[in-house]
């Protein structure tokens, strides 16, 4: 069976430029057999609750014992300490991440691998939001400085975007050299481990020529290949909607908006056979989506508060804790009495 | 202060005459509108009845709504009773030519004791549209002297005091508002006082004949002689109220003279406060204020037909006459056309507006006809047309900067015309100039105004000349010729697109790809096709459009845009070269 896991996904939380609810999307997900699926809004967190409940409610009705039973073991620190999720866990495993505007308008996607990139991600939204608090309680477009995201890559994946993405945007200007320029720049920032060269196919002649570029990008910088689709909707049919709000977005009616409008109406969560079949010369993208999926491990459930490792001498944290128990109770309730006796009970029952 | 007055007698007529120049020295009787229409509407179907070339309708017992009709001119008067569809068909007489005068016709008869006076008197009944209109340019004729002008029934008046420095007297300035008005076709009577109401006197004064005025006269009161010039003036000149008329007829006073020498303590006791101005004025004072008004900020002629028009050609030789004394109100105003409205009543429709694009202000009759005719060419009317009317929105004629390096563009109205022109043979809104369409239909285009490509730019600064150029051996227009940078699209495919696309058949492989096109006019076998190219949009409108679009190179060497619909129909858009 064919394998896809789409990376980049616009819920409506991206404010008028995504036509789906979460819940939605996680819907038409699982209809589709995905077994991930990452949210990307635009410089926002917002619909990552409701993202993770609809997943979490999912889970629930396909493994009701798997949600009853946390699947959490204390002291699994693997990935920088946090849980390791891999995606047998969960029916549908849901992804973070976030599309995030720097400078110049270019766009560029990082999904949360882990922990400290639920921290790191967290913070840089935070601070993109604070500095877009325009005078007298305006707004202005949230840019996010270079300098303030180099210093917060660690625990996040880059993905190399579209055409909003700054290599899409200089190839789309017939600028190869900067589009290696801005290739090397994404690796030097997250790590030749961390990018992957993303390529999305919607049946337009231009893309398919950047496409050209960024195979031979991706070639010769050594980078893994990875295929989206740059969701805004669920389903095809609610590419209408999609487009009214574009309208809405650059406040113009459907008469006036001509081309701002996207060409073809695509952007829909594609079944996995209808991907493979759009990028069946480069199956590695294709895979390469599941590889992205198992790697980023963090999702909501992690973020309950971890208690810090406790040295026990080989005992587990239970025997530590009624050894110690048992020491303090002869100690203060010698000879032993009732009262010491129901602290023993007490103790079980914790 | 010099006031102006310039009079226009018999306007009803005048304005009758002006409309219908034909008329002029004809013996001719303006009688009120309604009943003049119901009057021909009578002779007509006597004629029809009768068959006779001129007749009369008299009226049988004032309004009972019967008129016996007899035919005359050189046949037997045969008795017609004909039935007419109102009462009061008893009409009178309002105003009569010098010619009709001449014969004994007056004011006051009915249209039959004056036929019975002069058979082949022309009896027009007054049209209100031609009164306002001719009202409206006697207003212009003191527009173009000066700017203060007050339009009051058939006169105008006007503040001169400035005008002493384009004229050398005022007997020129009389002069010129006389040549004026005859211009705009009215014959005006000029009288130019210290004050409006001595001016008026000074109108109307002279040339009179049994009290009616005869022709145009022109007349200059100078400072200082105003009692003396009022002194030998009847006083029915002053316009008195027929009760203080007749009170005055009955003291013995007829002449100014005789009313200024009375007490006007006395006057006023017993004629009040007209008595009392009428005393002021016999005497040579006047203190009536102007009262200026506005400029109407569009210009109207119309004229209402007696017989409605079905063909083009008689309407455009009514437009013919309505846009020559239109364009004369304009250019005594020095203004130009730079819009029209065209409204012609319908008959029994009401009323069909248009309005006429200009492309530039002008002033030239030819050119506003053309346009005119072309445009009602293109939508006819209905039904026949029973009145017309063209308002222009006047506007200052600008002049445009010509270019040292560069022929002359078309002149605008020209150019106006021949798009006119263009849009008769091929259709409203085919002709102008393709414009883009924000949309992702490649083929879709709009049609813009034509405008004329602005002059070239001027060549590159810099301390090189015109001048050094030449002496290089560059012509000048050689320079401004020469493209200022190469352009993006060079080295690009370029899409000779067919209009409309050519529909084929296409050959699909197992892997849905093209493999062989056939067509009426091509046919060939798919060497290498790239696509589908996707697109959608305008799902919003009647239908939308979906297209998979493909780029193939064909066996025949051509590299054909080709594109499927939802349909399945494939369809040549165009080919690269």
């Amino acid at each position: 069976m064919t394998e896809y896991v789409e990376l980049r996904c616009h819920s409506a939380f991206s404010f008028l430029d995504g036509a789906s609810q979460p819940e939605d999307l996680v819907e038409r997900a699982a209809e589709l057999g995905y077994r991930a699926l990452a949210l990307t809004d635009r410089d926002g967190f917002y619909g990552a609750p409701r993202f993770y409940q609809a997943a979490k409610r999912l889970a629930a009705a396909r493994a009701p014992e798997a949600v009853a039973r946390p699947s959490k073991k204390i002291g699994d620190a693997a990935a920088g300490g946090g849980e390791q999720e891999s995606l047998k866990s969960w029916p549908l495993k849901p992804i973070l991440g976030a599309e995030l505007s720097l400078e110049g308008g270019v766009q560029l996607l990082v999904l949360v691998e882990r922990r400290e990139g639920y921290r790191n991600l967290s913070r840089l939204l935070t601070q993109v939001r604070l500095d877009a608090a325009g005078p007298r309680g305006g707004k202005v477009a949230p840019v996010l400085p270079r300098a303030l995201l180099a210093a917060n890559v660690e625990g996040l994946v880059a993905l190399t975007g579209g055409l909003e993405g700054a290599i899409g945007r200089a190839l789309a200007a017939g600028d190869g050299a900067g589009a290696e320029l801005a290739l090397s720049e994404l690796v030097e920032l997250f790590g030749a481990g961390n990018v992957y060269v993303e390529l999305q196919r919607h049946f337009d002649a231009d893309e398919e020529l950047r496409n050209r570029e960024l195979l031979r990008l991706a070639a010769r910088a050594g980078l893994p290949l990875v295929a989206t689709n740059d969701v805004r909707y669920g389903r095809p049919e609610d590419h209408r909607l999609h487009d009214v709000l574009t309208c809405a977005r650059h406040q113009m009616t459907v008469d006036e908006i001509g081309r701002r409008l996207l060409p073809s109406h695509e952007r829909y969560l594609k079944a996995p056979a209808e991907m493979a079949a759009l990028f069946r010369d480069v199956p590695e993208a294709m895979r390469t989506t599941c590889a992205v999926a198992e790697r980023c491990a963090f999702t909501l459930a992690d973020l309950g508060y971890q208690f810090p490792d406790y040295p026990t001498d080989g005992e587990t944290v239970q025997e530590h804790l009624e050894r110690l128990t048992w020491e303090c109770a002869r100690e203060r309730f010698r000879p032993r009495t009732s009262k010491g006796g129901r602290k023993v009970f007490c103790l079980a029952r914790i | 202060m010099r006031i102006a007055c310039v009079a226009v007698p018999e306007l009803e007529l005048q304005a009758l005459v002006r409309a219908d120049p034909e008329l002029a020295g004809r013996p001719l009787a303006v009688v009120d509108g309604r009943a003049g229409r119901r009057t021909q509407e009578v002779t007509e179907l006597m004629m029809a009845t009768v068959g006779a070339p001129v007749a009369v309708a008299r009226a049988g017992g004032g309004g009972g709504g019967v008129a016996t009709v007899t035919s005359v001119g050189g046949r037997a008067a045969v008795p017609v009773v004909a039935r007419a569809a109102a009462p009061g068909l008893v009409t009178r007489v309002r105003a009569v030519s010098e010619a009709a005068y001449a014969a004994g016709v007056r004011a006051g008869l009915t249209v039959a004791q004056a036929r019975a006076i002069w058979p082949s008197l022309e009896v027009r009944p007054a049209d209100a549209v031609q009164i306002a209109a001719a009202r409206a340019a006697l207003g212009d004729v003191g527009l173009s002297f000066a700017p203060k002008v007050e339009v009051e029934g058939a006169e105008a008046f006007l503040e001169i005091g400035d005008l002493g420095r384009l004229f050398q007297s005022e007997r020129e300035i009389a002069l010129g508002l006389a040549a004026r008005a005859r211009a705009v076709g009215l014959s005006a009577r000029v009288g130019i006082a210290a004050s409006k109401g001595l001016a008026r006197l000074a109108a109307w004064a002279g040339d009179v004949e049994d009290g009616r005025p005869r022709g145009e006269s022109l007349r200059v009161v100078a400072p200082g002689q105003e009692a003396a010039f009022v002194a030998d003036l009847p006083v029915a000149l002053l316009r008195p109220s027929p009760a203080v008329h007749e009170a005055l007829e009955r003291w013995g006073i007829r002449r100014c003279r005789d009313l200024g020498a009375l007490p006007i303590k006395e006057v006023a006791l017993r004629l009040g406060n007209e008595g009392e101005r009428l005393h002021r004025l016999a005497r040579g004072q006047s203190d009536e204020p102007l009262r200026a008004q506005p400029p109407e900020a569009t210009i109207e002629e119309g004229v209402s037909l007696d017989f409605a028009i079905y063909e083009l050609e008689s309407l455009a030789f009514v437009l013919r006459g309505l846009l020559d004394r239109l364009l004369e109100r304009l250019q005594g105003r020095s203004l130009a056309c730079a819009a029209l409205t065209l409204r012609l009543q319908i008959e029994h429709r009401g009323h069909d507006v248009r309005e006429v694009p200009l492309a530039a202000p002008t002033r030239e009759t030819a050119t506003l006809l053309e346009l005119v005719r072309l445009h009602v060419a293109r939508r006819p009317p209905e039904a026949g047309i029973v009145g017309v009317t063209l308002v222009a929105h006047p506007a200052r004629v600008r002049g445009s900067q010509l270019d040292l390096f560069c022929p002359a563009g078309p002149a605008p109205d020209r150019l106006a015309q021949t798009v006119a022109r263009l849009e008769a043979l091929v259709g409203e809104g085919a002709v102008g100039a393709p414009r883009p369409v924000d949309t992702y239909r490649d083929e879709a285009i709009a049609i813009a105004p034509y405008r004329p490509p602005a002059p070239s730019p001027l060549p590159p600064s810099g301390g090189e000349t015109a001048r050094g150029r030449e002496r290089e051996g560059v012509a000048a227009t050689d320079v401004a010729r020469q493209p200022l940078a190469r352009g993006p699209e060079e080295g690009c495919l370029a899409l000779r697109r067919f209009r409309p696309a050519l529909e084929v058949e296409v050959l699909m492989d197992g892997g849905r790809v093209p493999r062989a096109l056939s067509g009426s006019d091509l046919s060939a076998q798919v060497v290498v096709a790239a696509g589908p190219y996707r697109v959608r949009g305008e799902w919003w409108a009647a239908g939308g459009f979906a297209r998979d679009y493909w780029d193939v190179h064909a066996s025949d060497g051509t590299l054909y845009r080709m594109f499927c619909d939802p349909a399945g129909r494939w369809f040549v858009e165009g080919y690269y070269d």
